[in-house]
């Protein structure tokens, strides 16, 4: 990434590079959690995220993992003290739990080159023209109008299938995906509400 | 009250500002809209957070190359030799100044997501403070620097659009980098200070009036209602409550002095004790007490170290013949 880009955007990289990486293990740790029956996992995720785009300093994070969990934690905790719903049981529940674990997940561990080999894979699991938009917008950078010029549509057009395109990306890094054509055909074959167990047979184990 | 929207509501509406940001910068209207939209929930502000996350993590597809397919990258399944091959590939000189340029376009409009970003929960302000006997040099993000003298707090807002710096309490000098950007503000309670390319101090502390001292360029200086005043260079003025500014002119080298801190020193001319006394205290916990009010009105004159009051006493009651104590204390002067 170029140099100024860095400085500029500095939460967004070192969201995308520290904690990003992590989503997929916190949300299989909130499902052992088991969050209060009234809490969305996912707006967990989002407040968890809020709560670290908006603080001061990042800086002197060691265990951006560990600081992840413990913020999604006091997120879940916050949560079910202002609801009296919940017993106080649960609340013992989730106090009690030991904050996670220090290593590093596996999905933390992908060299740069399997990564890389990853964002390909995203990019052609998504349907023609998205994928063609994404192209033009991600490796050669051509500009909404531009790439509208060449597809022919309109650069509004064109802003709508690279959001679209963005939200599949979101769901699947957040999600853990590590065969995007798996995910993305997953994705569609639940749009579309398959009636056949054969589709199974395109998925790779 | 409309239903809830749901969090993939919500991640659809930032992908899509996530987008629009990255391409090119909001105009008046959009960014208005979109401060009101990441307002409205603290969900939002996480989810545009995650979008942006994901962004830069996707934009290092661009390594892949320009040679890169993506139609035939899927039908080619593992296509891992390709891939290596095109992120070895170096970009080509000749075509490199535009892509830049557009880099450098889509990074200004992130920057200012991001100040858009942090204002809620008044998070976009970076505090500084230094402790007693300290100073710090904080270099901000627009090129401007500040250097903190002891025992100071500043709240720095930079981006945006936006260059204010709150000094909560103690004495800053401020080296404003100018050209083509908003005003830079500081604010120190009711008084704000605008200035462009300009080199200040301001000193707000408890029992003092706010001072100002300008060694470089203009500074606007307004108080409450009262229209504004412009300071120019080698000027210094006390603004005392009540919303009157005096100010007077010195020489660059008096102000220098009065900067003495910066290097860890404190300079007094014709001082009468009892202020030199109350400068030191600044600096450190160990006070320099005087017994009688006829010691505390002698002067003192020369350059001493901030953080050394002991050899400051020492020397002071060898010039004016008074006699040092030293107790866990402090230090007394007596006659």
């Amino acid at each position: 990434m170029p140099g100024g880009f860095d400085f500029s955007n500095g939460r967004a990289t070192w969201l995308s590079r520290h904690i990003l990486p992590h989503e997929p293990a916190l949300r299989a740790q909130l499902s052992r959690w088991r969050v209060p029956a009234d809490l969305d996992v996912d707006d967990v995720v989002q407040e968890t995220y809020a709560k670290l785009a908006t603080l001061d300093d990042v800086d002197n994070i060691r265990n951006p993992r560990a600081y992840f969990f413990q913020i999604a934690r006091s997120v879940i905790l916050m949560h079910v003290r202002r609801s009296h719903v919940v017993s106080i049981q649960a609340v013992e529940q989730i106090e009690q739990l030991a904050v996670a674990s220090d290593e590093p997940g596996p999905e933390a561990q992908a060299s740069d080159r399997q990564q890389l080999h990853l964002l390909a894979a995203m990019i052609a699991a998504l349907p023609g023209a998205s994928r063609t938009a994404m192209t033009l917008r991600l490796v050669h950078e051509l500009s909404h109008r531009e790439i509208g010029a060449r597809l022919g549509m309109s650069p509004n057009a064109v802003q709508k299938i690279l959001a679209k395109s963005l939200s599949t990306f979101i769901q699947q890094l957040g999600r853990g995906v590590t065969d995007a054509s798996q995910a993305s055909r997953d994705q569609r074959v639940r749009d579309q509400q398959p009636r056949h167990v054969e589709t199974r047979d395109q998925f790779r184990d | 009250m409309s239903k809830r929207e749901t969090s993939s509501e919500i991640d659809e509406a930032a992908a899509s500002w996530a987008m629009r940001i990255d391409e090119a910068v909001l105009g008046g209207r959009e960014r208005a809209e979109f401060e009101r939209w990441l307002q409205g929930d603290v969900r939002r502000v996480g989810a545009f957070a995650r979008a942006q996350a994901v962004l830069a993590h996707v934009k290092r597809a661009k390594a892949l190359g320009s040679k890169f397919e993506p139609a035939s990258y899927s039908r080619d399944g593992q296509a891992a030799d390709n891939v290596e091959s095109v992120a070895d590939e170096r970009p080509e000189p000749a075509g490199l100044t535009r892509r830049r340029m557009l880099v450098g376009a889509s990074a200004v409009a992130a920057s200012g997501a991001l100040a858009f970003l942090l204002p809620i929960g008044r998070a976009s302000a970076r505090t500084y403070e230094t402790g007693r006997g300290e100073t710090r040099l904080v270099p901000l993000e627009d090129g401007s620097t500040v250097t903190l003298n002891t025992d100071s707090r500043i709240a720095a807002t930079i981006g945006g659009g936006r260059r204010t710096v709150q000094l909560v309490q103690g004495e800053a000098l401020f080296k404003v980098a100018g050209a083509n950007r908003a005003a830079f503000v500081v604010e120190a309670g009711d008084t704000s200070l605008r200035a462009d390319k300009a080199v200040f101090a301001v000193c707000r502390l408890d029992a003092r009036p706010l001072q100002v001292k300008v060694c470089e360029g203009n500074v606007e200086v307004a108080r409450g209602a009262a229209a504004s005043r412009l300071l120019h260079a080698n000027t210094q003025a006390v603004m005392p409550p009540g919303g009157t500014i005096v100010e007077r002119s010195v020489t660059p080298e008096a102000l220098q002095r009065a900067l003495a801190w910066q290097q860890g020193m404190l300079s007094f001319e014709d001082t009468p004790l009892s202020q030199a006394a109350a400068e030191f205290a600044r600096y450190s916990d160990r006070r320099i007490r005087i017994a009688d009010p006829g010691v505390g009105s002698e002067t003192v004159t020369g350059l001493y170290a901030a953080n050394n009051p002991e050899g400051f006493a020492r020397a002071v009651a060898l010039g004016l013949d008074l006699h040092m104590q030293t107790s866990p204390g402090g230090i007394i002067l007596t006659r």
